[in-house]
């Protein structure tokens, strides 16, 4: 089993606050795949997410520990992402791992600049390649036929769900390897999940999926591998199949099981 | 990992195969009670193998379904009464299986007469039954569903009419027969196959109840 | 029914106190519309104040106010951009913001008489630039609390967004949050705008006024709002009209400006 990220007894602590938030972490997750994380409110399943492609860095006062281990395409050399320290460093990393908001966040622009302004940061100019890229996005988030005869008009026009789509077609323009999802469809209806969550099924043979969802069943229908997290401390994590059939830990049963939570 | 409905595919069709196995199998005793071939019978015995281990794994990838995808309506209804036709495809299967090793040792003894007037008939009803269910499952049309679910009851009432007529019949040639025993060993193999219509009947209503709605009953 | 009088009174006093409030200011326009109309006329907009007319204090209030805003905006914008963006808990940026509201509630004479004794009193005398400067330093806190409110309503994800697909801050800033932030903006910046444009003390003791047409910023430079100070203040019922004729004239000014921030970017802001 290729490894994509392996975090080791990572920790981490907000600034001005004296407890740590996660304590240390240790989660595969496997290249390929999609990975859930599930908890109460609070647990810290964002923050471990957040800390895949160090968007805590805008925030200054943080502290890490331990380290968070990025591998290459074939799974085997590793850098440990948590001690780069320049912003090249960092841009490198935000552009081999993507992030989707629980708020559907498209820029002010129109279609085309969304999914090209991505793309122009990476480096690339030719006016051609931009415009086929884009093309390549927009069909691999199923948004192309709903959009191809408006790609100049503002993304603001469109609805929620598509909204949500250009977020992910933008972020997969930029070929990552891994793309983190922050709860995605919370606010959006469920014909709009339904379709979003049968893109994350079809993007895993592109990349490596780990998506953080307050919804146990989307956990359910759609991951590989499942880690339940409670106030800091990762629970349990296993094949899907198993956390919600046999879950080990009673936590873990009572918190699937609706007892809390 | 699979879609639902990919899931639910292959469960019906592990379902439709296993009723294909004991249709298939029921047939073959048909054509072994008229010529009494007991190689035959031996093949249709062989193929209802393993059967529980195959329910057991019908059993399990429903619970599986139902831990990991939260079925509702259509869907709900198919895997629970697929839960159920499980348990109702062993009885059958055994039942089919106790046919078989109850008639092998008679075959030759039954005479011709008593043979094609109920024997015959009862396990042709059987039959009917079981092609009923099969039909059932491969069907989505409603108004098919229900007509065949009122042939397979019909069918089985069939099958009640006959074995009493046939249980009657052979009382009162009773004295005439030497060997008495024998001859409720027959009766008993013969039981096996009224019962297994009894199953398909179960089966069907429980199959009207995924694809029609409605609540789980017994047909009773 | 104790309740319900008491209701149908406290609506019935509620109305009354708006009219009345409303009323003052419809009194107000109809006064300037009335007493103005009489006096503006074409002679007004093509002569200078030498001549009885209003064209050259006009245009000089335009002068003024432009470059004070080409000046204060982008002042205010950037240091608005820093607190916002860059200064979040930056105790320096704290300071900054409370001192710029203190000195949006600075009496605009205060001002003036500062830049007097910046401006006036080592150059020798007054002059346009003295005026533009008073201006600016008006306008400036104005667009800084501004820029700071349209900004902090560009929710934060828009900018974690910008960030997680490898965008350096800066462009972040300047691709995405002012973007966001555009119509917003722009409303700030033709407020502060409008308000500079009708100010007359920070102009008192700077510019002062001009009897005739001007270009040249080094000298005293004619304005509209100190004009109609000095022409009210002159005994002679041609100064009076004249008075009348600018102050309705500013006021259609400053309500039109008003008016077009309303109607014309208001009604665009995204949902």
């Amino acid at each position: 089993m290729k490894l994509a990220i392996q975090t080791k007894d990572f920790s981490f602590t907000y600034p001005k606050t004296k407890e740590a938030t996660l304590k240390g972490i240790n989660i595969p997750i496997y290249a390929n795949k999609v990975t859930a994380l599930i908890g109460p409110s609070g647990c810290g399943k964002s923050t471990l997410l957040r800390s895949c492609n160090r968007i805590h860095d805008v925030y200054p006062g943080n502290s890490y520990d331990g380290e968070i281990l990025l591998y290459d395409n074939n799974g085997e050399k590793a850098e440990n992402i948590l001690q780069y320290k320049k912003e090249n460093d960092l841009i490198n990393l935000r552009q081999r791992i993507g992030m989707i908001f629980q708020k559907p966040t498209p820029f002010p622009m129109s279609i085309k600049d969304n999914i090209t302004y991505g793309l122009k940061l990476s480096g690339i100019k030719n006016k051609t390649e931009l415009l086929d890229r884009t093309e390549i996005a927009l069909k691999g988030a199923a948004l192309w036929e709903e959009v191809k005869d408006r790609l100049n008009n503002s993304a603001m026009g469109l609805s929620g769900g598509q909204q949500q789509r250009l977020c992910i077609a933008r972020a997969v323009a930029l070929k990552p390897q891994v793309l983190l999802f922050d709860e995605p469809t919370s606010a959006l209806d469920p014909i709009s999940t339904a379709s979003i969550e049968e893109l994350i099924s079809e993007l895993k043979n592109e990349l490596t999926v780990l998506i953080v969802t307050h919804n146990m069943q989307q956990a359910s229908r759609i991951s590989d591998y499942t880690g339940f997290m409670y106030l800091g401390d990762l629970v349990e994590y296993n094949v899907t199949e198993t956390i919600f059939l046999n879950p080990k830990e009673k936590k873990t049963e009572d918190y699937i099981t609706g007892r809390f939570g | 990992m699979k879609t639902l409905t990919e899931e639910l595919n292959d469960i019906n069709v592990a379902m439709s195969k296993i009723i294909n196995d004991i249709l298939q199998a029921n047939i073959i005793i048909a054509n072994g009670l008229e010529k009494c071939d007991t190689d035959m019978l031996e093949t249709a015995k062989k193929s209802l193998n393993n059967m529980s281990s195959k329910t057991s794994d019908i059993d399990n990838k429903i619970i599986k379904i139902l831990a990991l995808y939260s079925p509702e309506a259509r869907d709900l209804r198919l895997i629970v009464s697929i839960f159920k036709i499980t348990n109702e495809l062993v009885r059958a299967s055994s039942n089919t299986r106790s046919f078989i090793k109850g008639f092998s040792s008679y075959c030759d003894e039954l005479d011709m007469q008593t043979i094609k007037e109920y024997a015959m008939p009862l396990q042709k009803a059987t039959i009917e039954c079981l092609q009923g269910v099969f039909d059932m499952v491969r069907s989505d049309c409603v108004d098919e569903i229900q007509e065949l679910f009122n042939g397979v009851l019909i069918a089985e009432n069939k099958t009640d009419d006959l074995y009493e007529l046939l249980q009657e019949n052979i009382f009162k040639h009773a004295k005439e027969i030497e060997d008495f025993t024998k001859f409720t060993k027959i009766l008993n193999a013969l039981r096996k196959s009224e019962k297994i219509a009894d199953r398909a009947l179960e089966i069907a209503n429980l199959l009207l109840f995924a694809k029609l709605g409605g609540h789980i009953g017994s047909v009773e | 029914m104790n309740r319900l009088l008491l209701n149908k009174i406290v609506i019935t006093l509620s109305t009354l106190a708006a009219l009345m409030g409303i009323s003052f200011l419809l009194w107000i326009l109809v006064t300037l519309s009335i007493r103005g109309y009489h006096s503006i006329d074409w002679h007004i907009f093509t002569t200078d104040l030498v001549n009885n007319g209003l064209r050259n204090v006009i245009i000089g209030q335009f002068i003024l106010a432009g470059i004070a805003t080409v000046i204060g905006v982008p002042v205010g914008m950037m240091a608005g951009i820093y607190l916002r963006e860059y200064g979040i808990n930056s105790k320096f940026a704290m300071i900054v913001r409370n001192l710029s509201d203190v000195m949006m509630s600075a009496p605009s004479i205060v001002i003036g008489i500062f830049v007097y004794g910046i401006f006036v009193v080592p150059f020798g005398g007054f002059n346009g630039w003295a005026g533009v400067i008073a201006l600016a330093i008006l306008m400036i806190p104005i667009v800084v609390s501004t820029t700071d409110s349209m900004l902090s309503l560009v929710p934060q994800e828009l900018r974690e967004a910008g960030i997680a697909l490898g965008a350096s801050k800066a462009q972040v800033i300047y691709k995405i949050v002012l973007s966001a932030a555009k119509i917003g903006l722009i409303t700030g910046v033709l407020l502060a705008f409008a308000r500079v444009i009708g100010e007359t003390a920070p102009l008192l003791f700077t510019s002062a006024n001009n009897n005739f047409f001007s270009f040249g910023l080094s000298n005293q430079y004619p304005s509209l709002t100190v004009s109609i100070y000095h022409l009210a203040l002159f005994p002679s019922q041609t100064s009076q009209n004249l008075a009348w004729a600018g102050s309705a004239i500013l006021t259609l000014l400053v309500l039109f400006i008003n008016l077009i921030t309303r109607f014309i970017f208001k009604p665009r802001k995204q949902k």
